[in-house]
């Protein structure tokens, strides 16, 4: 609770920080100050819930799990902005609205992960998104920004009606908000005695969740919108925000409709499979690195789809959270490297580990670990959401043509490994790299590769 | 599920009502235009109208006429619906506010039934007047966007942004105000103004809430695109604003309605800062005369102090220089809007202090 | 049928038949106008219901305020007055259908459930009764979401503000 308090009151110091401090480095660290305090304020929180849950004003439970989740998630923010915000402030004119907006979308990730009420997850949703439209065009004077901008909000407005139907249906048959009321659980008790009302209800929740995760076939926004945002703030949607919509998306999922997994389990089966083929397969004939990571970003969603599959296991909750910091963490790395750049296509990546021997490294532990090369993170992660619909004994045959689309994503992983190792080139870097970043990025290798040993390490 | 209670007395109760106040608006409204050349030709050391009738009381009777008889002319690449539209609009919203204004007190008959001098007591009404008042902007846009001219285009834009603007420090100044009398019927809020003087207060809202009858009076100039606020249709930059293409009676139509929103302005303004049809010393005198008449003096008292209101407005008018578009925006947004909610905070602040 | 019915009906018929316009009109500015109608009919339908305090918000937000922004916008635009381009035929046909499914969805849904009337109101939708419900703490009270919405609405504006200031080589 304290976090989302922090996270709400911090954003406004942003923005009184953009009118009194002058210098854009002061403006900097005042944001690195505020996610450091987040952290700190999310591990209190921690300890504070760690005995028992609690409910706040019936509208949200946070229970370990949650609290667990949300220092994850702040650690991976705190990554990210660790190793992005020269870059963020270098977006635009308006830095200290861009660390204010992204406290807000931390508050956001918050009450997605611990709400206990339809209307906390419609605004968990919307403070998520929001700020989000705008980075994306952040870039005034760039079309492609702009354009990034104007499709995510057209596409976003259009989902988040689709969810507010849903919520409509679903409080139609239920007459009620609250999930963990009497009448709401009532209803979900079994497939035989819903009403068909919130049957309708859980499928366009599903398709408004699946639009946010950009799962196929609600997928489209996706690469334009990655690709056309600056590059310092990919990797923030890509990462930070989609995978707190994940675990939005397993709350209402497994705890409220986990009983009725049956009139939901097979849209998520067909997800799941046109998601890995488009994102692996498209991602394939990809010359821009960035955009290549958008339909990685994709496909990588469809792997994390499998733990909403897998319903009621723990090893679908313990991969959500592995998944979770070892997608963000590598995506960031992969990202970090890609902004030093100038030339985002392949080509521009000939010959880099010569020129740059740490960010080849570290960008190369960060591709393995997409892959899923075991002594990686991935690797586990990998293997605890796919072992998660193994041991539920059903669909089996989506988990094997999930180990063949892995294998497909080795190619173009694999790719630009080739390109900076076995490739000639000259690599124009756009920015060097300080020491300091290259401390974070092998940090940042390091936790990937500590993970790939230990993923105990964040079950907490 | 409204209409169970409704009979036929009533009905013909709330007709014959709603026809004395719209007449009587019109009267006062049709007035106006008489007094307000009056009140320029004081201002200018002139005369005014003097020709039709004793003092040129028949004048705005012939200017009616005038503009009855005048050509109608609809552009011919205007759009037609909305042009027609607009003016119809803005004399329908002017006239729509006045239903949840307590006209009087009670009349109380011999037999018990009680007449109430108000069309509709909704237990919203201050919501209600907001919600007018903000449909009020849609005639000018309309028949500004239909009529195909540029200068009524800026006019109507003009004309929007700063009904939108005013609109919000207007609805937070009101809100301290609701705050302190606890409901949104206007009804309630008068009757609580009682009197002038009771028990060391006065009573009336004017002198418990200052300010927000400041910023109420200023945006109601800017809700009424009254000079010193009427950007929309400033003769040096825009021709005639929004009603450049308009003639015959649509153009009257525009021009009444203005005068029929500020008598309306008035009486909310009395209504809700001055107390209303209350008056000091009310109470000796309901001891002393008719109930009828008690009604009657609360009205008369009502209208005297809307007209004061008006000649303010009017003295304003002709004395104020028109403000510069950007000023006008700085003002509302920068110095109002702040205020108003500095004066929320003060209120909210007192009536917890009080509570306690 | 009374006169409630009847005016009900009434009322479905401008929301249904304004809406209905303001999506097939070809005028964008018409269809702004078709829009306010509808949500104006929408005010009523509250009002109906004695649902004022709701049916006063409806006016004063959506009829007031949005509504104007969106005709604002328009007046910015250029070629509002022209007509908009028809679709080709397949497209056409292909978004009736779409509509026609979701729509069908939905209906048959609701018309096949059945819903059940709540013994105990909860709220009398009177004023206070909304003021205590929307800032209360307890369960059931609304004071959490509030505060969120102020964050939302805070992160909007400053967004606003971001995209539409001016950076200073635009102005050369």
């Amino acid at each position: 609770m304290n976090a989302i308090v922090l996270s709400g009151i911090w954003g406004v110091v942003m923005m009184f920080a953009g009118l009194f401090l002058k210098s854009s480095k002061q403006i900097q660290w005042t944001a690195l100050l505020g996610i450091i305090a987040l952290l700190v304020v999310s591990i209190l929180d921690y300890q504070a819930h760690s005995v028992q849950a609690q409910t706040y004003f019936g509208m949200m439970t946070i229970d370990v799990y949650t609290s667990w989740f949300s220092i994850l998630i702040t650690a991976c923010c705190a990554m990210y902005l660790l190793i992005f915000h020269k870059d963020i402030a270098a977006v635009g004119k308006n830095e200290a609205e861009y660390f204010a907006l992204i406290f807000f979308v931390m508050c956001g990730v918050y009450l997605l992960a611990s709400y206990s009420n339809l209307l906390i997850l419609f605004l968990g949703i919307e403070i998520l998104s929001i700020p989000q439209y705008i980075l994306a065009g952040s870039d005034k004077e760039n079309i492609k920004s702009n354009e990034a901008s104007l499709k995510y909000f057209l596409m976003g407005a259009f989902s988040t009606g689709l969810l507010l139907m849903g919520m409509t249906l679903i409080y139609g048959a239920t007459g009620s908000f609250d999930i963990t009321s009497e009448k709401f659980v009532g209803q979900f008790e079994q497939l035989s005695s819903m009403s068909s009302l919130s049957f309708v209800g859980i499928l366009l929740l599903l398709i408004s969740f699946g639009f946010k995760v950009s799962a196929a076939p609600l997928h489209l926004w996706t690469p334009d919108v990655y690709d056309g945002s600056p590059t310092a703030f990919t990797p923030f949607m890509a990462t930070i925000v989609k995978v707190s919509v994940f675990v939005a998306f397993i709350r209402l999922f497994h705890f409220s409709f986990g009983n009725v997994s049956d009139a939901w389990q097979i849209a998520i089966a067909s997800m799941i499979v046109l998601t890995l083929i488009i994102g692996n397969v498209t991602a394939v004939y990809q010359q821009s690195l960035k955009r290549m990571m958008a339909y990685s970003s994709i496909a990588q969603a469809g792997f994390m789809l499998f733990s909403i599959f897998a319903v009621n296991s723990t090893l679908a909750y313990k991969g959500i959270l592995l998944y979770s910091v070892v997608y963000s963490l590598a995506s960031i790395g992969v990202f970090a490297v890609i902004i030093k750049m100038k030339d985002y296509t392949y080509d521009g990546f000939n010959g880099l580990a010569k020129k740059q021997p740490v960010l080849a490294f570290t960008a190369t532990v960060c591709l393995l670990s997409l892959v899923g090369i075991p002594l990686t993170g991935g690797f586990f992660a990998k293997y605890f959401v796919l072992s998660a619909v193994v041991e539920q004994g059903k669909y089996i045959w989506i988990v094997v043509f999930a180990v063949l689309m892995a294998a497909i994503s080795a190619y173009y992983y694999f790719r630009v490994i080739r390109s900076m190792y076995f490739k000639t080139g000259e690599a124009a870097m756009h920015t060097e790299p300080t020491t300091w970043d290259k401390t974070l990025l092998i940090l940042n290798a390091m936790i990937i590769l500590l993970l790939g040993v230990l993923p105990s390490l964040v079950f907490g | 599920m409204i209409l169970t209670a409704i009979t036929l007395g009533f009905i013909l109760e709330k007709v014959i009502l709603v026809s004395i106040i719209l007449g009587g608006s019109l009267g006062i409204a049709m007035y106006s235009t008489w007094a307000e050349r009056k009140v320029a030709a004081v201002m200018q050391d002139r005369r005014g109208p003097n020709r039709a009738g004793p003092f040129g009381l028949f004048q705005p009777l012939a200017d009616g006429l005038k503009l009855f008889m005048k050509e109608e002319i609809i552009p011919t690449l205007s759009n037609k619906f909305l042009f027609i539209l607009g003016p119809s609009l803005a004399m329908l919203m002017a006239c729509m506010t006045s239903a949840v204004i307590p006209w009087g007190p009670n009349i109380v008959h011999a037999d018990g039934s009680v007449f109430t001098l108000q069309v509709a007591d909704i237990n919203i009404g201050i919501l209600f007047i907001f919600g007018v008042v903000s449909l009020g902007v849609y005639g000018i846009m309309l028949g500004s966007w239909a009529s195909n001219n540029k200068y009524s285009l800026l006019s109507g834009l003009r004309a929007a942004a700063q009904a939108v603007s005013y609109e919000l420090a207007m609805g937070l100044s009101l809100i301290a105000l609701v705050m302190m009398s606890g409901s949104l019927s206007m009804r309630e809020i008068v009757e609580q103004q009682h009197g002038f003087w009771n028990n060391g207060y006065f009573t009336w809202n004017f002198f418990k809430q200052p300010l927000a009858f400041v910023i109420f009076i200023v945006c109601s100039f800017a809700e009424l695109n009254r000079a010193p606020f009427d950007l929309s249709e400033c003769e040096s930059e825009l021709v005639g604003g929004y009603h450049t293409e308009f003639s015959s009676m649509k153009l009257g139509f525009y021009l009444f309605a203005e005068y029929i929103n500020m008598f309306i302005t008035s009486i909310i303004l009395s209504s809700l800062f001055f107390g209303g049809y209350n008056y000091p010393g009310m109470d000796w005198v309901a001891l002393h005369v008719s109930p009828l008449f008690v009604s009657i003096i609360g009205v008369l008292v009502l209208l005297g102090k809307a007209v004061a209101f008006i000649l303010f407005f009017m003295f304003i008018r002709w004395t104020l220089p028109r403000f510069r578009y950007d000023q006008l925006m700085d003002l509302g947004w920068k110095s109002l809007i702040p205020l108003a909610l500095f004066n929320m905070l003060v209120t909210g602040a007192i009536i917890l202090a009080f509570q306690k | 049928m009374n006169g409630a019915n009847i005016l009900f009906y009434l009322l479905a018929a401008m929301i249904l038949g304004s809406g209905l316009l303001a999506v097939t009109t070809r005028q964008l500015f018409r269809a702004a106008i078709y829009l306010l109608f509808s949500l104006i009919g929408m005010a009523g339908m509250y009002f109906w219901l004695q649902y004022e305090f709701i049916a006063a918000v409806q006016v004063v937000v959506y009829v007031g305020g949005i509504t104007v922004l969106i005709i604002f916008s328009i007046f910015l635009t250029q070629q509002a007055g022209e007509k908009m381009l028809v679709k080709k035929t397949g497209q056409q046909i292909f978004a009736a259908i779409a509509a026609f499914c979701g729509f069908a969805l939905v209906m048959v849904q609701i018309v096949q459930n059945n819903f059940t009337a709540t013994k105990n109101l909860s709220l009398s939708p009177s004023v206070t009764n909304i003021g205590n419900q929307m800032l209360g703490v307890d369960k059931g009270g609304y004071a959490l979401p509030f505060e969120v919405v102020s964050i939302l609405l805070l992160a909007a504006l400053i967004g606003s503000i971001v995209i539409a200031l001016r950076t200073p080589t635009q102005t050369s």
